[in-house]
Parts: structure tokens; C-alpha cells; sequence
């Protein structure tokens, strides 16, 4: 997103609308900082600026992924869907995605609202690679190494999104070592991430919920619950 | 329109918030086939949603985005954000997308699950909400909770994060797209009675274009940041 400053009053209306504080006055103009900009529209879109002056420029690789990860109204180019992750357990009733016995992770990196590189993206990814299954539908796995987590075109790690969500899963028993894995490595990154563990349940409870607490992590009261209305049943 | 289990606050206020997603998976063909064509299923599925009180609903045409929430009058719509009533949305024949809707109350959800548990439309369904509050819910209604996800809170450099109120406000849009800067200036323009709590819950809710933002729970805790800040002023 860039202002034309042709048109720009300088009433700085939109500063507030950015989620990540893009938008700055310096010398008595209006700018975005371009580094920082995530590319998420959220400016244009809240009709803050009434003299046209925000304009969304074409993107080209790799800048691109800023919006196509940051702006949930663009549909990525990879899964076609308006969320930047995949259906994960919110379908399990008829996909079976996660089987009894299997913990899946959703690490979302910059949420909420701080925003990451792919540098840290690729750190944390690299860490878990060879301890977990990355899901191959998920936009931030096909620029991954499979193998390695790293990232396959170097050019990405520049770029800066408001969230960028690692999907995987593993077993049940190897569960609490991955958390363990990516409790030492969220001291090594320069934003936050902000995590989501997938459980099938058993008897009204997941067993997977007691084993972290057991360990010492503590699951939050407020959750999603897919209630089984899904049909056919896988 | 996903994220919503990483929901800040009390356990009371959290009590007031229910995220009720429908969805079916793109890649499991006889869950878009169930007993027969996918549009009539979803057109009574929304009616179901819309007719429990729901203080949010929201659908998707191939044109754009229905968005209908409590207290969003058409003069408050801005740039993208274009406000629709519960009606548009049941009474839309164009419907693409399946929907989602936000409740207060555990009475309504429990409703609208029964209803759609008897009309067996084969949608998946998820509740997002406090697990207790939403097993109960499944008790009462004959359903078994088949998968969960939970919330491992956020890791990382957490200090970059917004505090208290700012970041309950913030965290009900799982996209981001409400910056905390925003959330303050709301919470300001209330205690200077530039607006009201509900107008300021409204201005926040339409930067969430998922649609996802509960306006009612929203305006208290608008209203309990601005009467704390006066009480620490006095």
C-alpha cells in the first residue's frame, strides 16, 4: 500500500486502522513504512481516507505474499481459500484429518496482530522438520523443504506478514517433546506466535489435554469444538 | 473466519461468547452431495443461525460478503464495510459460501444445534467457546464433541503484545485486522462521549470481515476499560 501525496491532507485518519502500525507521520507527511507494511488492506478498506489517497500498487513475487498471507478477503493462489490455513479440524468429522492417537499443531506466527518475517517463519519450521508431518495443503508448506524447513526460494525470508500458520501433526507420545521443541525456540524469534493443539476426543475430554497438563502446559478454558454434525462420517 | 478459540478474557465474559462456523470440506465430495444439492441445505441452515438472536451472522455470495451485526446501522458502513440485515442474509438466493454466526447466549446456541442436528444437513459445525460451557451444550443437545482444538496461549516475545482490554477487543477478529490502536482510540472517543460503547463496538466489529467480532460483548468491554480509566483519573 503506498499514499499519494498528491492527494493526501495529512489528516492522518487512517494512521489508527493499521494493524501494525505501518502508518506514520515523519516531517510532517504521512507514509507508510514499506518494510513493515504487510500489505493486509486494512487501511483502503475502512474507508478512513476520504481524498483517495491510499493506493494498492500490482504486487510481483516476492512481495506478493505479503497480501497473500495478511489479507483474508484474497483467496490463496495455492488452496483457493480465504483463510490462510486449511479446513484442519473444523471438517475432521468427515476428513479424518486427525486420528485417535495423532495431536496436530497450528502454530500461527505473528498473531495476534505483531506481524513476522518468513526468517522467523523458517526458524521455527526448521526446528520442528523431522519431528513432525507438515500439512501439504497449508500455503506456508509448499515453500518449505519438506525434509529440511527451510525455505525453497531465499527471497521470502524478507518479507513480512501478519500471520503465516504452520500446520503439522504428530503422535500423541511424541507430542509434548514437539512442545517442549518449540517452547526453546520461541526465545530465538523476534516476534510471537501463538499456538493451537488439534485433539480427537474420547469420552467428553482429549486425551492429549491431560497429558499437557501433566507436563506442565496449560491449555486455555475457551476452545473451538467440532460437535460431529458432519456427514458422512469419515 | 478461524482463530476464534484464541479469545481473551474472563472466564464471565467468555461466558457471553459463542462462535458458531459451518463448513464443508472442498476435497470430500460426498459431504457436498449429502441428501442431495448443497444450496437448499445451506439456505435452511442459515435460517436456523439467523433466527436464535445472534448478535453477528454472515454468508458469501459471489459477489461479496453479507454481514450483518447487532447495532450496525447502514449510515456507520465505510469503504468495504456494508452492513445487511438477518433477513438479507435467510432470504438471500445467491448464497456461496456457508455461514457463521456469533451468539451471547449458551440457550441460543443449544437451539440452533438442536435445530440443525433434526434438519441433518451434514454441514460440519464448530463452537468455538468455553469447552465446559460447549460439552454441556452437546450433552443437552444429543451430540458428541469429535474434535477439538486448544489454545496454548502465545509465546514469544509477548511483551509487543496489547494488554488487557485492548487485546480482548483485539483477539476478537482471528485475522488481525482490528489494530490495537484502533481499540484505544474507540475506548477514548467513549470516555471523551465523542460515541457510544455499542457504536464503538460497531466501528471495531466491521474491520473483521470474516464477520466474527461480537458487538455485544464488545461494547462491555468497551464500557468497562473506558469506566476504568476514569477511575483511575478521579
Amino acid at each position: 500500500m503506498i499514499i499519494d501525496q498528491e492527494k493526501c491532507v495529512q489528516c492522518e485518519t487512517c494512521i489508527v486502522y493499521c494493524p501494525v502500525q505501518a502508518i506514520r507521520k515523519q516531517e510532517g507527511k504521512v507514509y507508510i513504512d514499506q518494510d513493515r507494511c504487510v500489505e493486509c488492506g486494512a487501511c483502503l478498506k475502512s474507508g478512513a481516507c476520504k481524498q483517495g489517497a491510499l493506493f494498492q500498487p500490482e504486487l510481483e513475487w516476492p512481495r506478493i505474499i505479503r497480501s497473500q498471507f495478511s489479507d483474508p478477503l484474497v483467496p490463496h493462489p495455492f488452496t483457493n481459500i480465504m483463510g490462510r490455513g486449511t479446513a484442519e479440524m473444523k471438517t475432521n468429522d468427515v476428513t479424518a484429518r486427525f486420528r485417535e492417537g495423532e495431536v496436530g499443531f497450528a502454530i500461527e506466527m505473528g498473531r495476534p496482530g505483531i506481524s513476522t518475517s518468513f526468517q522467523d517463519v523458517e526458524k521455527v519450521a526448521m526446528t520442528l522438520a523431522g519431528k513432525v508431518m507438515f500439512e501439504r495443503l497449508n500455503p506456508v508448506s509448499i515453500l518449505l523443504n519438506e525434509k529440511t524447513g527451510e525455505l525453497k526460494d531465499p527471497r521470502v525470508r524478507k518479507e513480512r506478514v501478519l500471520s503465516a500458520i504452520i500446520e503439522c501433526k504428530t503422535t500423541e507420545d511424541k507430542g509434548i517433546d514437539v512442545l517442549h521443541t518449540l517452547k526453546k525456540v520461541s526465545d530465538e524469534i523476534d516476534t510471537v506466535f501463538t499456538l493451537c493443539v488439534i485433539n480427537k476426543c474420547r469420552d467428553f475430554d482429549a486425551p492429549f489435554r491431560l497429558k499437557m497438563i501433566q507436563a506442565g502446559f496449560s491449555p486455555r478454558i475457551n476452545g473451538k469444538t467440532n460437535v460431529g454434525l458432519g456427514r458422512p462420517l469419515a | 473466519m478461524t482463530h476464534t478459540h484464541h479469545r481473551r478474557g474472563s472466564r464471565e465474559s467468555l461466558s457471553t461468547d459463542y462462535v458458531l462456523l459451518a463448513m464443508i470440506d472442498p476435497a470430500v465430495e460426498e459431504q457436498q452431495k449429502y441428501r442431495g444439492a448443497l444450496a437448499p441445505r445451506v439456505k435452511k441452515l442459515l435460517s436456523i443461525l439467523g433466527r436464535h438472536d445472534p448478535v453477528s451472522l454472515a454468508a458469501r455470495t459471489p459477489q461479496n460478503r453479507l454481514r450483518y451485526m447487532k447495532g450496525w446501522e447502514p449510515s456507520m458502513d465505510s469503504g468495504i464495510h456494508q452492513s445487511s440485515t438477518v433477513n438479507d442474509i435467510v432470504t438471500c438466493e445467491d448464497i456461496e459460501g456457508i455461514g457463521h454466526a456469533v451468539y451471547t447466549s449458551k440457550q441460543s446456541v443449544e437451539k440452533a444445534l438442536q435445530e440443525i442436528r433434526e434438519a441433518d444437513l451434514g454441514i460440519s459445525i464448530v463452537v468455538s467457546g468455553v469447552f465446559e460451557e460447549v460439552f454441556d451444550i452437546c450433552r443437552r443437545t444429543g451430540l458428541t464433541p469429535h474434535t477439538v482444538n486448544m489454545s496454548l496461549e502465545t509465546w514469544g516475545k509477548t511483551d509487543l503484545l496489547p494488554k488487557g482490554s485492548v487485546l480482548e477487543l483485539c483477539t476478537m477478529c482471528g485475522h488481525a485486522m482490528i489494530s490495537a490502536r484502533l481499540a484505544e482510540t474507540m475506548i477514548s472517543q467513549v470516555i471523551r462521549g465523542i460515541k457510544t460503547p455499542e457504536a464503538a463496538a460497531v466501528e471495531l466489529g466491521k474491520q473483521c470481515t470474516c464477520n466474527i467480532f461480537n458487538t455485544a460483548r464488545g461494547a462491555e468491554i468497551i464500557k468497562g476499560a473506558a469506566a476504568a480509566r476514569e477511575a483511575t483519573k478521579s
